[in-house]
C-alpha cells in the first residue's frame, strides 16, 4: 500500500488471504488502510485512527467481529462493514450496532469497492 | 452380626462389599453381585478383595480403608466398560478397633453414557454441523480466489496479472488441502477395510512416535501391555493409529508442564481395550458433554475434529470410546473393541 495515504479504513480479519483481497481492492481505489488479525488489535487500531470505516470479519477467534462492533471503545464516527460466510444469520442481529452493511463471502470486489467509496463519501 | 446386616443391605441398589482387616471378603449384598456379574466377576466370601478384578485404585483404597482411611465420591472405569461411583470407608468394632473396610459402589455407566454418547438423531445433527463448519471455513479461500480472479481481470500490468494468478492458484490449493484434510479426518473404515489385528501391535507401531512426543512435553511415558497382547480384533490399523495418536496428543497438551502418561491394555471375556491415563489439567465439567461434538474446541488452532472423528471411527469397528475426566486431576480415555472370535471361540496368535 501507499504509506503516504491517510488511513481511512481499518481491516480486521484473521485470514491472511481475505485480508490480502481487501487490501488489494483498497489499493486499487487509492484508499489508505491498516490491518489487524484479532479483535483486540483491531479495536486498538480503530481507536488510534478513528477511521470512517472498519471492515471486520465476524468469525475472528475469541473476540468475534460482533464483539468488536458492540465495543464501547469504537469512536462514534466509525461505521463497521461486517464480512461473513453467513450474512443472513448476522443481518438480524446488528440493527442496534454501528453496522453499515453485512458482506457475504465470497464477495464481489467491485461491490466491496462501491460500499467503501459510498461510506467514505458520506463521512466526508 | 455382619451376615444379618448383609441381608438388610440387599434392599439397596448400591453394591456393598465388606472386608476384614486382613483384606478378605466377609460379606457382599445382591446388588454387588449383580453389578459385578456383568463384568464376569464373581464374589466369593473368604477370598481376598484384591485380585477380584477391581481397578488398582479401588484395591488400594479398600486396603487403606482397612487401616483407617476414608475415600468418598470417587469414580473409576472398570475393565474399560463400566463406570463406578464409589466410597470406601473403615468400620470399627465396639471397642473402637478398626475391623475392616466397607466398599460401596454404584454403576453409573448408563448415566454417563446418556450424557456422552450420541443418539442417532444427534449423529445426524453432528453430520450437519460438520458440513456447516466446513462450508464456513472454505469461504475464506473462496473469497480470496474470487477476489484474485477479479483483480486479474482489471490488472494493468503483467506483474500484477502474474501476482493475482499465482494467488488464485494458491487459494485453489488451499481449498483442495482443506477438503483433503476433512475427507481424511472423516473417512470411516467400512466393513470391507477392517482386518484382524491386535491392539498391542498397533500401540507398538506408534510407540516410537509417542515416546519422542512425550519427551518434548517432559512427560513420563509408561506403556504396559497387560494381559491382552495377542487377542485379535477386527479393525482398521491406520484409523486406530490415528485415533490413538489423537488421544495421546490431547493427553500431552493437557500436561504442558510435564506429567505422567500411562498406556495400558486389558481384556475380559468379550472385549479388549486400550486405556490412556494422564494426570493433566482434566476437562472442565461444563465441557465434558461437548467433547465429542465436531468443531468443539477450546484450543488455539484446534480443529475440534479429533475426538468427534475418533468416536465415529471406533464406532465403525463396533467399538466404544469412553472418557472419564476429573478437572485438575487428569483424564482417562478408554478405547474398547470386541474380541474377534473364530469358529472355535477366541483366536489367539
Amino acid at each position: 500500500m501507499n504509506d503516504s495515504l491517510p488511513v481511512q479504513v481499518v481491516i480486521v480479519d484473521d485470514d491472511s488471504s481475505v485480508r490480502w483481497v481487501i487490501e488489494q481492492t483498497l489499493d486499487l481505489a487509492g484508499v489508505g488502510y491498516v490491518s489487524a488479525a484479532t479483535g483486540p488489535q483491531g479495536i486498538q487500531l480503530i481507536q488510534e485512527y478513528a477511521p470512517p470505516l472498519a471492515i471486520v470479519d465476524v468469525k475472528l477467534g475469541a473476540m468475534s467481529g460482533l464483539d468488536v462492533a458492540r465495543s464501547k471503545q469504537i469512536p462514534p464516527n466509525t461505521k463497521i462493514l461486517l464480512v461473513t460466510g453467513y450474512a443472513n444469520a448476522i443481518r438480524g442481529n446488528v440493527s442496534d450496532l454501528p453496522v453499515l452493511d453485512v458482506l457475504e463471502k465470497p464477495f464481489d470486489i467491485i461491490h466491496l469497492l462501491s460500499v467503501v467509496q459510498q461510506a467514505l463519501a458520506e463521512s466526508a | 452380626m455382619m451376615p444379618q446386616v448383609g441381608k438388610l443391605l440387599n434392599s439397596l441398589r448400591q453394591g456393598v462389599i465388606v472386608t476384614g482387616a486382613d483384606g478378605l471378603i466377609i460379606d457382599a449384598n445382591d446388588a454387588a453381585a449383580s453389578i459385578l456379574e456383568e463384568l464376569g466377576i464373581r464374589i466369593i466370601l473368604g477370598l481376598p478383595f484384591a485380585g477380584l478384578g477391581f481397578s488398582r485404585d479401588i484395591e488400594t483404597a479398600v486396603s487403606q480403608s482397612a487401616r483407617g482411611q476414608s475415600y468418598y465420591e470417587k469414580q473409576s472405569l472398570l475393565n474399560g466398560k463400566k463406570y463406578l461411583h464409589w466410597d470406601s470407608v473403615p468400620y470399627t468394632e465396639s471397642d473402637g478397633e478398626i475391623a475392616g473396610a466397607i466398599f460401596v459402589f454404584e454403576d453409573v455407566t448408563a448415566i454417563l453414557s446418556r450424557a456422552q454418547q450420541k443418539s442417532e438423531w444427534e449423529r445426524l445433527v453432528t453430520a450437519g454441523e460438520m458440513a456447516a463448519g466446513l462450508a464456513h471455513e472454505i469461504r475464506n479461500p473462496l473469497a480470496a480466489a474470487r477476489g484474485a480472479l477479479q483483480l486479474f481481470e482489471i490488472a494493468d500490468s503483467d506483474e500484477q496479472r502474474q501476482k493475482t494468478l499465482a494467488r488464485f492458484s494458491e487459494e485453489l490449493d488451499r481449498i483442495n488441502d482443506m477438503l483433503t484434510d476433512f475427507v481424511n479426518f472423516t473417512k470411516l473404515p467400512g466393513a470391507d477395510n477392517l482386518n484382524p489385528l491386535n491392539l498391542a501391535d498397533v500401540i507398538n507401531e506408534i510407540a516410537p512416535l509417542i515416546k519422542s512426543e512425550a519427551e518434548l512435553y517432559n512427560v513420563v511415558l509408561r506403556i504396559s501391555p497387560g494381559n491382552a497382547p495377542k487377542v485379535w480384533v477386527l479393525g482398521n490399523g491406520s484409523s486406530l493409529r490415528q485415533v490413538f495418536l489423537s488421544i495421546v496428543n490431547n493427553a500431552l497438551e493437557a500436561m504442558p508442564l510435564g506429567g505422567n502418561l500411562m498406556i495400558s491394555l486389558g481384556k475380559d471375556h468379550s472385549r479388549v481395550w486400550v486405556e490412556f491415563k494422564d494426570n493433566g489439567h482434566g476437562i472442565p465439567l461444563e465441557h465434558q458433554t461437548n467433547i465429542f461434538k465436531p468443531f468443539f474446541t477450546t484450543k488455539v488452532g484446534g480443529t475440534g475434529l479429533g475426538l468427534a472423528v475418533s468416536q465415529r471411527a471406533i464406532n465403525c469397528m463396533d467399538g466404544d470410546i469412553k472418557v472419564l475426566s476429573t478437572p485438575g486431576a487428569g483424564t482417562v480415555v478408554a478405547v474398547s473393541l470386541p474380541i474377534l472370535r473364530g469358529k472355535g471361540g477366541i483366536i489367539f496368535e
